[in-house]
């Protein structure tokens, strides 16, 4: 380049500042968004790796199915690479805090691994003291200084595990262990972890791990999401699995004594209870015979008394005619006493008169012995009469007497048979009496036999259990070591899978900055070049070579590019990554300080891709005139000829258009960069802004769907499983009785995982919630099963196999027909295999669906009752609704619809920021675009433009005109922008979805509209923007010159 | 009261500090139906004239009374209206819509104006009917031309301004084109103002406006015009 081409080249750049700056930009754009986004995974594995080393997380967890001993530890602390080693306690329990049940992850606290961070407080120092989570404390409501107390759920007593059950809150801490603070699936409560509290080691009773973390040398100085650090780790871990054959061994010897002894001890137990059990029985039975009896004799007595009274009534009117006759006897008898006595009295004294006179007589000598002798005759004769009256007076005297007593007796029996009559109410009142308790013993028995059967069949449960029990102990496989690195840790997973989708999105979206920068090089170029001409030919006659004057279009373009890539670089990867980590620090809360670097990698593929596009697009551009002869460059550029369009053949259309649609209909055809360019950069812009509001239709498709549409219960309900059926059945009738309460159905629902093949690694379970309805018919009104796509058929629950989620499908890569083993927990040494019958729609979480036929048969005992799904009838949220359930005896928690909602939009609310990054991209490509675009067509027929204000077109025709062509351009990059965002939404929810969700798949109409109207509103924006620059079109001048 | 009256116009562009009279003072009239050449060396003022004459510029001082109507004080949309209705453009790079054909570019002007020729009928007049669906590329520059005086009679305007019309074509297409142009003026009794600097056509005019240094310096009148065909230059 020579002094005056350099000066020449100065000057252009000075002269054309604001092209030069519209090249800069668009490719600081393409450059920014590139770097920034691709430049964030690497952030945010900086970042979480420096949060991990800081807190010295784990390399390697090492569990056994049967827990460690101190002697494994000794064995693993002498493997080669081994840093630090630790073991560790970790128990779930119960905290219950206002009828609320919350799952407690207690670890005991760790010295050199895993550290934590006091966030508040301090450190717990005595045995029983514990800092908590911050889960823990939103759960629980409780603060620093509060106590809180553990329960197991169980019978088994917290004694067995840890040395008190209440602890004393010394602080609030964090650990990036559990990086988003989820504490992940518990075998206990409802499943799910809800906080963690770490309590320190003498805490503990057992003396049996249960993992043992390790550092291993080294490793901390890598990048944990690098080869080399799992290089290093899967050395390590392969020492561990060579001897963890023979310490395996040596634990199952072990601990088949000890089991053994407790099996022993379990039958013990079992036999006395059903000897209680029998027992019970018996004496209940006993007490009824008993009340039975009672009951009988009691009847039988009613039975004489009411005989009696017959006879009572018979007899009444009888003993009262003998009592008047006795009385009217007696009556009689008296007077004739009467009149005997007088008789006597008369008698008495005749033969007192006698007497005398035989006195007299006797006494007087000259009384004729004769007469005397009649005489004494006479009172000898009298004496007898006297005697006998007498005689007969004591007889009737006797008589009455006899008469009397017998009318007193006859009085007292007649008294009783009329008090007999009189108390016949009586009678009836004691046989109501004796139907009552007729009534109650019926009741009693009733209630005997139902208590009978429960007992006998909770018999018949423990009976199974404890052959399960047995049958584990005689099948007992040798225990197995799961030597687990990061990657068993679920929010280590979910980081790395988020950070992987960032990157992914980094991939596509940014190829569409890079086109259109391009483009928009090109045309500008182009039109440049085409500006240049007059000089590029005369440079040429000077005898310049082809590179000299090409240098110059090249050298302009990469020097904006250049610039450009500088400026995007260092916007893009200091801005876009912080602002992506925060927004994941949303969830991710335990990740410490931002560690942006600029990544120079991704700087220079940017900055060099960018350059390339542009330079070579400047090339292209130049490609034709520098091959031209210097005379034809000289002469003025030959208008690009007019040409004829398919559409002109069709006379009968043509014939209709106004020369400005006919002209536009050429135009269209005649700038197929331009049409390109604006198919790109109006596609761009709707693709970009369907994808933006598809996330938010998927989003909330995910939730009205899962919440309106295929979960009908209003809250899932966890009972205590331990509790009898008498007691169930109580708590059932109560929950029933609850206002607003439709329904309720009981079921088994328990976290499980699942792989599709028996001998699947780790990380290929997929963890789901098993359910099992207690009555299958009922459960379709609770939780709706069928197909999302095809004919949408409803599914039924079937005994052949499980009804599996959609998701769940995906992760696991199975269908219908398939078999997939499930496995209970990590213990599980054999999965069951079970086949998939049927896959249903469904968005948040996993789900299994099995009948308790199915169960039986795979697991040899009843599914246990733990949850109840309730529906009712009211509000979707309702606070009394939910208290009044929580109070029941036998309720441990209650979960409503609303409150997973609530939790689940927190999570997904980190999802509005690529929203809004999308709009805004959106806009900013459609502006840059349509602008540029605008602005060359505008200076590029700046001619044709004021000829048709010289013909005496109006401003608003002349708009009309060019507008005309700016419509059906934005129409057609519509309709090409729905196709490409439909296929980019699909990509993005596809690539942006968690194991545990489902986005929905489609796109609401309104969405798409909202789209469409945006991207009018920002070409119709950029219209009248170069509608002022079209008034400003100077006719005198563009017509007269030739340019 | 004539035709055309232009009365004491100026024009002053302004550039920065500097002052730059381009049109002073300038007084002249134009009658009905005259053929008129207005003619000065480069930088005279003359094509500031036909600006301003033509509503495509605004002077800053005085009257042109168009027809009884002062356009002097039109605003934008006036003077678009007054463009669309009552004038006729030929410039010296016919100025074509290269995406339209003859026809439809004939079209353009039919298409807006109130009263317009049909456009079939002014190709035949300018003998280009045969040429009708052809684009601007594919005719020679007096053909281009042709159909660029077509497109400004169709609109049937009250005055025809062209302004150096001949000065892309050769000799004897110009000549062709200026016969054309005085033949529109004598048969359609339209008026015709050419700007030119070629003093040689001045016998072909009605009236000669002389402008030297933004100032009439003469008007001529030719009682009997030559017909273009006798003159050569």
């Amino acid at each position: 380049m020579t002094k005056s081409l350099k000066k020449d080249f100065r000057r252009e750049i000075k002269k054309s500042m604001s092209r030069f700056i519209s090249i800069m930009l668009i490719v600081a754009l393409g450059v920014a968004f590139y770097s920034g986004v691709r430049s964030t995974m690497p952030a945010m594995h900086m970042t979480a790796d420096s949060a991990y080393d800081k807190e010295d997380l784990m390399d390697i967890r090492v569990v056994g199915t049967l827990g460690l001993t101190q002697a494994d530890f000794d064995a693993l602390k002498e493997i080669e690479g081994v840093k630090d080693i630790e073991g560790s306690y970790t128990t779930d329990f119960l905290c219950i805090v206002n009828y609320k049940e919350i799952v407690t992850r207690t670890i005991s606290m760790a010295e050199k691994i895993n550290g934590i961070k006091i966030l508040e407080g301090r450190y717990p120092e005595k045995y029983n003291e514990c800092v908590v989570s911050r889960e823990f404390l939103k759960e629980t409501g409780l603060k620093v200084g509060d106590s809180l107390t553990l329960s197991t759920g169980t019978d088994t007593p917290v004694s067995d595990t840890l040395v008190t059950d209440t602890y004393y809150i010394a602080g609030v801490c964090s650990s990036t262990y559990y990086l988003n603070g989820e504490v992940g699936t518990s075998n206990i409560g409802d499943g799910m972890g809800d906080g963690y509290i770490v309590i320190p080691r003498q805490a503990f009773v057992s003396d049996i791990f249960t993992s043992i973390y390790i550092t291993v040398k080294g490793a901390k100085e890598l990048n944990c999401y690098g080869d080399e650090y799992d290089d290093l780790i899967d050395s390590v871990v392969e020492k561990i699995e060579e001897i963890a054959g023979a310490r395996c061994e040596i634990r199952y010897n072990e601990i088949r004594a000890t089991s053994h002894t407790t099996l022993q001890k379990a039958k013990a137990d079992y036999e006395e209870a059903q000897l209680v059990v029998q027992e019970e029985i018996q004496n209940a039975a006993d007490e009824l015979a008993q009340q039975e009896a009672l009951i009988a004799q009691s009847k039988q007595e009613i039975q004489d008394n009411k005989e009696l009274l017959a006879n009572a009534e018979t007899n009444l009117p009888i003993y009262e005619q003998q009592v008047a006759d006795a009385e009217k006897q007696i009556a009689e008898g008296e007077k004739q006493i009467a009149e005997t006595r007088v008789a006597l009295e008369e008698a008495k004294s005749s033969l007192d008169d006698a007497v005398k006179a035989l006195e007299e007589m006797k006494n007087d000598p000259d009384a004729d012995p004769e007469q005397v002798a009649s005489m004494t005759q006479t009172v000898t004769t009298m004496q007898e009469a006297y005697n006998f009256i007498q005689q007969e007076l004591t007889a009737k005297e006797q008589e009455l007497e006899q008469g009397k007593k017998d009318l007193v007796q006859a009085k007292v029996t007649l008294g009783q048979l009329k008090e007999a009559v009189a108390n016949k109410g009586s009678l009836d009142d004691a046989e109501q009496d004796i139907m009552n308790a007729d009534q109650m013993l019926q009741e009693a028995r009733a209630e005997y036999e139902t208590y009978k059967q429960d007992a006998l069949a909770e018999l018949a449960d423990a009976e199974a259990e404890l052959k399960e029990a047995e049958r584990k102990v005689n099948e007992m496989e040798t225990p197995v070591w799961h030597v687990l690195d990061r990657n068993s840790i679920e929010a280590y997973v979910s980081y790395i899978t988020d950070s992987d989708s960032i990157g992914a999105i980094g991939t596509v979206f940014p190829m569409i900055f890079f086109f259109v920068a391009a483009l928009v090089c090109l045309t500008t170029m182009t039109r440049m070049v085409e500006e240049e001409r007059m000089q590029i030919g005369t440079l040429k006659a000077l005898g310049y070579g082809k590179m000299a004057i090409a240098s110059k279009y090249l050298l302009y373009a990469a020097t904006a590019s250049v610039i450009g890539s500088v400026i995007g670089v260092f916007v893009g990867e200091l801005s876009i990554p912080p602002l992506i980590i925060t927004a994941y620090r949303a969830v991710y809360y335990n990740l410490g300080d931002n560690i942006i670097h600029l990544n120079a990698w991704y700087a220079l593929t940017a900055g060099l891709v960018a350059t390339l596009c542009t330079t070579l697009a400047a090339f292209f551009a130049c490609y034709y005139s520098m091959r031209s002869v210097p005379a034809s460059l000289m002469r003025p550029v030959a208008p690009k000829a007019g040409k004829r369009t398919l559409v002109e053949r069709i006379k009968f259309i043509w014939q209709r258009l106004d020369f400005g649609q006919k002209s536009a209909v050429r135009n269209l055809f005649r700038y197929k960069k331009r049409f390109f360019m604006t198919l790109f950069g109006v596609g761009g812009c709707m693709a970009l802004l369907i994808v933006g509001l598809g996330i938010r239709d998927s989003i909330s498709v995910m939730t009205e769907k899962q919440y309106g549409e295929i979960f009908n219960y209003t809250s899932i309900v966890s009972v205590d499983s331990s509790i009898t059926r008498a007691e169930r059945r109580n708590m059932i009738s109560r929950v029933n009785t609850v206002p607003n309460v439709e329904g309720l159905i009981q079921a088994n629902r328990a976290m499980i995982s699942a792989a599709s093949n028996p001998s699947a690694e780790k990380d290929d379970e997929k963890r789901a919630y098993l359910v099992v309805p207690a009555d299958v018919d009922q459960f379709t009104g609770f939780i709706k099963l069928q197909e999302r796509t095809g004919k949408k058929n409803t599914l039924n629950l079937a005994d052949e196999g499980v009804i599996i989620t959609e998701k769940y499908a995906d992760l696991l890569g199975v269908e219908t027909g398939d078999m997939i083993y499930l496995k209970i927990d990590d213990t599980t040494v054999t999965p069951k295999e079970v086949m998939v019958v049927g896959i249903t729609e469904n968005y948040i979480f996993n789900y299994i669906y099995m009948t308790p036929t199915l169960y039986k048969s795979l697991y040899h005992v009843e599914p246990e009752i733990n949850v109840l799904f309730v529906k009712n009838n009211g509000l979707l949220n309702d606070a009394n609704f939910k208290t009044a359930l929580s109070r029941i005896d036998g309720i441990n928690s209650v979960i409503t619809s609303a409150d997973e909602l609530e939790s689940i939009n927190k999570v997904v609310n980190n999802l509005y920021l690529i929203i809004i990054l999308m709009v805004v991209s959106a806009a900013v490509l459609a502006f840059v675009v349509l602008y540029n675009l605008n602005n060359i067509n505008i200076t590029e027929r700046r001619r044709e433009l004021a000829t048709f204000r010289l013909i005496g077109f109006y401003n608003s025709e002349l708009a009309a005109y060019i507008f005309r062509e700016n419509i059906i351009l934005t129409v057609f990059g519509i309709i090409i922008g729905i196709i490409m965002g439909i296929v980019l939404h699909r990509f993005v929810m596809v690539t942006v979805e968690t194991d545990v969700y489902m986005f929905g798949r489609e796109l609401e109409p309104l969405s798409i509209l909202i789209a469409v109207i945006l991207t009018v509103i920002f070409t119709v924006i950029v219209n009248i923007i170069t509608y002022f620059s079209l008034k400003k079109i100077d006719m005198v001048e563009s017509l007269k010159s030739v340019e | 009261m004539s035709f055309i009256e232009f009365k004491n116009v100026s024009k002053t562009y302004k550039t920065g500090e500097v002052e730059i009279k381009a049109v002073d003072n300038i007084s002249f009239p134009i009658n009905k139906g005259e053929f008129v050449i207005v003619v000065g060396p480069s930088g005279a003022g003359k094509t500031t004239v036909l600006n301003i004459l033509g509503g495509m510029d605004t002077p800053t001082s005085g009257v042109i009374n168009v027809d009884g109507i002062d356009i002097a004080g039109f605003n934008e949309k006036e003077l678009t209206t007054y463009r669309r209705d009552d004038v006729g453009f030929v410039f010296q790079f016919y100025n074509l819509v290269p995406n339209l054909t003859a026809y439809e570019n004939i079209e353009l002007a039919t298409q807006i104006c109130k009263n317009p020729v049909d456009a079939e009928i002014m190709l035949a007049e300018v003998g280009l009917a045969s040429r009708k669906d052809n684009f601007p590329s594919q005719l020679s520059g007096g053909e281009q031309q042709r159909i660029s005086i077509a497109r400004a009679i169709a609109k049937n305007p009250k005055l025809l301004l062209c302004d150096e019309p001949t000065g892309a074509l050769d000799y004897i297409t110009g000549k062709s084109i200026l016969k054309l142009l005085q033949d529109m003026c004598r048969e359609r009794g339209m008026t015709v103002i050419v700007i030119t600097h070629n003093s040689a056509l001045m016998p072909m005019a009605d009236k000669v406006i002389k402008i030297n240094d933004g100032k009439v310096e003469r008007i001529l009148l030719n009682e009997h015009p030559t017909p273009v065909e006798q003159i050569e230059w």
